[in-house]
């Protein structure tokens, strides 16, 4: 099996390092990245330890495909228990850092303990070092990726965290190649709390291919797909950024705290002008044909001088519309601040937009923000609210709890505006106006995501999807059959996590699941079917969920807004979503209870136990 | 009626908004189309990734290319894309 290769474990609070073999058994059954990260942590971690204590671990893991010629494959899994939700969570990232550590010859990372200095890990062919980051502390992640790479030289690639994850922050995220960032659940703060503020990464090693010549098959295949499609061509034009316009069209594009799903300044904060206004060149992960990055540079006005990537689609959603924020230039700026600082910036444009409903309703006052105007559509209080959110100073300290703890402080009419599942703030994708996505972050075991899956491919833009059993677009505004749809859409989600590739290659059907499993199969040299590939899918799913389980989470659900408040206007007028219907066909499908806790014969038929002692 | 352009039938058609007096959704595509040959429609059908609102509305929840329009409606045409 030629991706069966070696793990390598850094205990921070010893010091030590070791290799240790993969268990091949693993490889079939979890497949890899996030799935392989889920095992590990479910079989080490207690899902009742305190996430920011030397207990929790961070398990880095690269995929089958990672680093092969297979496109949009050079992606890697972060996986930890969440200070933010206090579950499970996995986040992938791509850009060039996880093809260099899949270069270096291990499938996974795992770091654990905590140190009691800073310190940062260098990892190369077949070994690793911990040197002392005393001197790296304190800076953000643009100077901490400088400063390594001048110490090591230009060609290792950096992974690090800001002050945020220092502060520790409970949406601080890692940051890999300086704008790339696994970022959701607060990864940048459990690495804080560990004091590892970077990873640096040098390998030579080329991964191994099973079957040289049915792989190569399968990648120039699955190129040549992804060439064709005409349905990623506004991808490579405008990014992700491509998105604002669409949804605004559809009336769910987040708007002033989900209180509208249409903008009226949605095309100053569109793909189409950010093209037009800022972009200087197209960037493109390792391996990836379709370079939906966008390298942006702001040349007058306050922020002039400001150049870096981005920003995405949830960037403009997060610190543009959902704030009211039609200055285009503050969301770059916003987005570029929060990536300096190592922050999710779904969780921090959410934040910001919560406390502007909060002064809205009389819940918090411009003196609570040291005079800060606390207004919608002030992209310059934004921007200072990211700053102040990664000092955690002032109204920022509240806000860098995460929106649940804010909400909690705040009282109960905050907690009814306060738009999160399990502790994670909602994206940019308002599930009045497609029902399905209103089960997906529902029941997606790290809170709430738009990505495992997003139903609006089919549900909004009518794709349909054969293999997954997915016909004609369904009625979007309806709730029949999202528990059928959600769940074997979920378990593909997870199977595309755990090889780890880019989500766009799945999202439309320009790779099937037959195809996935073809790559993966000449890589490994295995010899899975795509029923093989939905039931491991299916089963890193239950395995996530036995760990929310342990950690105390029962029947899922929504923040109050989705579910019993429409829009005013647009076309999503009147429209909520009707929840548990959909959860009650779900759990059934899944074979839960209607806790939402996996039945014993489900766990017996995916060779799972529980948390802690999957099979 | 006013026609809103998004994406890649934007840049084809160099404007984001455009006007056009039609009864129904596809006596409009044919008007828009001729202006701009295969931007829209192909082989008389409409293009893969091509997709057509009416007032927020995708025509395939409504009557296809069979919607008839009444003064007033906003017509929206876009290219299928992804974001995140």
């Amino acid at each position: 099996m030629a991706s069966m290769r070696k793990i390598l474990r850094v205990n921070l609070t010893d010091s030590s390092i070791r290799e240790e073999e993969l268990n091949p058994e693993n490889v079939a059954k979890f497949i890899g990245g996030s799935g392989l990260g889920a095992k590990i942590l479910c079989d080490e971690v207690d899902p009742g330890v305190d996430p920011l204590s030397p207990d929790n671990k961070v398990v880095f893991a690269v995929g089958a495909l990672t680093g092969t010629q297979a496109p949009c494959s050079g992606r890697y899994a972060v996986v930890f228990k969440s200070p933010l939700t206090g579950g499970y969570c996995d986040a992938h990232s791509g850009g060039h850092f996880p093809a260099e550590l899949k270069f270096t010859g291990y499938e996974a990372l795992i770091v654990e303990g905590a140190s009691p200095k800073p310190v940062y890990l260098i990892l190369r062919d077949g070994g690793a070092e911990l040197r002392s980051a005393d001197h790296l502390w304190g800076k953000n992640v643009f100077a901490t990726t400088d400063a390594i790479q001048s110490e090591l030289g230009e060609d290792v690639r950096v992974a690090a965290i800001g002050r945020a994850g220092e502060k520790q922050v409970r949406f601080a995220c890692l940051m890999n190649d300086k704008f790339r960032a696994p970022a959701r659940g607060g990864s940048g703060a459990v690495l804080g709390a560990k004091r590892l503020k970077a990873i640096a990464v040098r390998g030579t090693k080329q991964p191994p291919i099973a079957d040289e010549k049915r792989f190569t098959a399968a990648a120039k295949q699955a190129s040549a797909a992804l060439r064709n499609f005409e349905g990623l061509a506004g991808l490579r034009d405008h990014g992700t950024a491509s998105f604002v316009n669409p949804l605004n069209a559809f009336g769910v594009l987040p708007t002033r705290n989900y209180q509208s799903g249409v903008f009226e300044g949605a095309e100053n904060i569109s793909g189409e002008t950010l093209t037009r206004l800022y972009l200087k060149k197209r960037t493109a992960c390792f391996g990836c044909p379709l370079a939906c990055g966008r390298w942006t540079r702001i040349e007058e006005g306050p922020y002039a001088g400001t150049e870096g990537e981005g920003p995405e689609y949830e960037a403009l959603g997060g610190f543009g519309s959902l704030c009211g924020n039609s200055d285009l230039a503050s969301v770059i700026r916003a987005n570029y601040v929060a990536n300096d600082y190592g922050m999710d910036i779904i969780s921090c444009g959410n934040s910001i937009a919560f406390a502007m409903e909060c002064k809205e309703r009389g819940l918090l006052s411009d003196s609570d923000a040291d005079g800060l105007k606390l207004d919608w559509g002030s992209g310059q209080s934004v921007v200072e609210l990211v700053t102040r959110i990664g000092e955690r100073s002032g109204l920022g300290a509240l806000l860098s709890e995460g929106i649940k703890r804010a909400a909690e402080t705040l009282g109960p009419q905050a907690e009814q505006i306060a738009q999160q599942v399990k502790g994670m703030e909602t994206p940019m994708h308002d599930p009045r106006g497609y029902k399905g996505q209103g089960l997906a972050y529902a029941t997606s075991n790290r809170g709430a995501c738009h990505i495992r899956p997003y139903t609006g491919v089919h549900e909004v833009f009518g794709v349909a999807y054969p293999e997954l059993g997915l016909g004609p677009a369904p009625d979007r505004f309806s709730e029949a059959g999202r528990g059928r749809m959600v769940k074997v859409w979920q378990d593909f989600a997870n199977f595309v996590n755990a090889l780890d590739v880019c989500q766009f290659v799945a999202i439309f059907p320009t790779l099937e699941v037959s195809h996935l499993v073809e790559l993966f199969n000449g890589a490994t040299g295995l010899e899975l079917t795509a029923a093989d590939a939905l039931r491991a899918g299916e089963r890193i799913h239950n395995l996530q969920r036995l760990f929310n389980v342990g950690a105390g989470f029962r029947r899922d659900t929504l923040p109050p807004r989705f579910l019993a408040e429409s829009h005013a206007s647009g076309p999503c007028q009147g429209q909520v979503v009707h929840l548990e219907p959909m959860l009650d066909e779900y759990y059934a499908l899944r074979g839960w209870n209607s806790e939402g806790i996996p039945s014993p014969e489900k766990l017996a038929e995916l060779g799972l136990t529980r948390a802690g002692q999957a099979g | 009626m006013r026609v809103k352009f998004i994406g890649l039938v934007r840049d084809a058609f160099g404007t984001p908004e455009t006007q056009v007096e039609a009864r129904g959704v596809e006596e409009a595509l044919r008007l828009l189309d001729a202006r701009h040959p295969g931007k829209i429609l192909e082989d008389e059908r409409l293009r893969s990734a091509v997709l057509v609102l009416v007032n927020g509305h995708s025509i395939t929840s409504l009557q296809g290319l069979g919607t008839e329009l009444k003064p007033g409606d906003e017509l929206t045409i876009l290219t299928l894309t992804a974001g995140g």
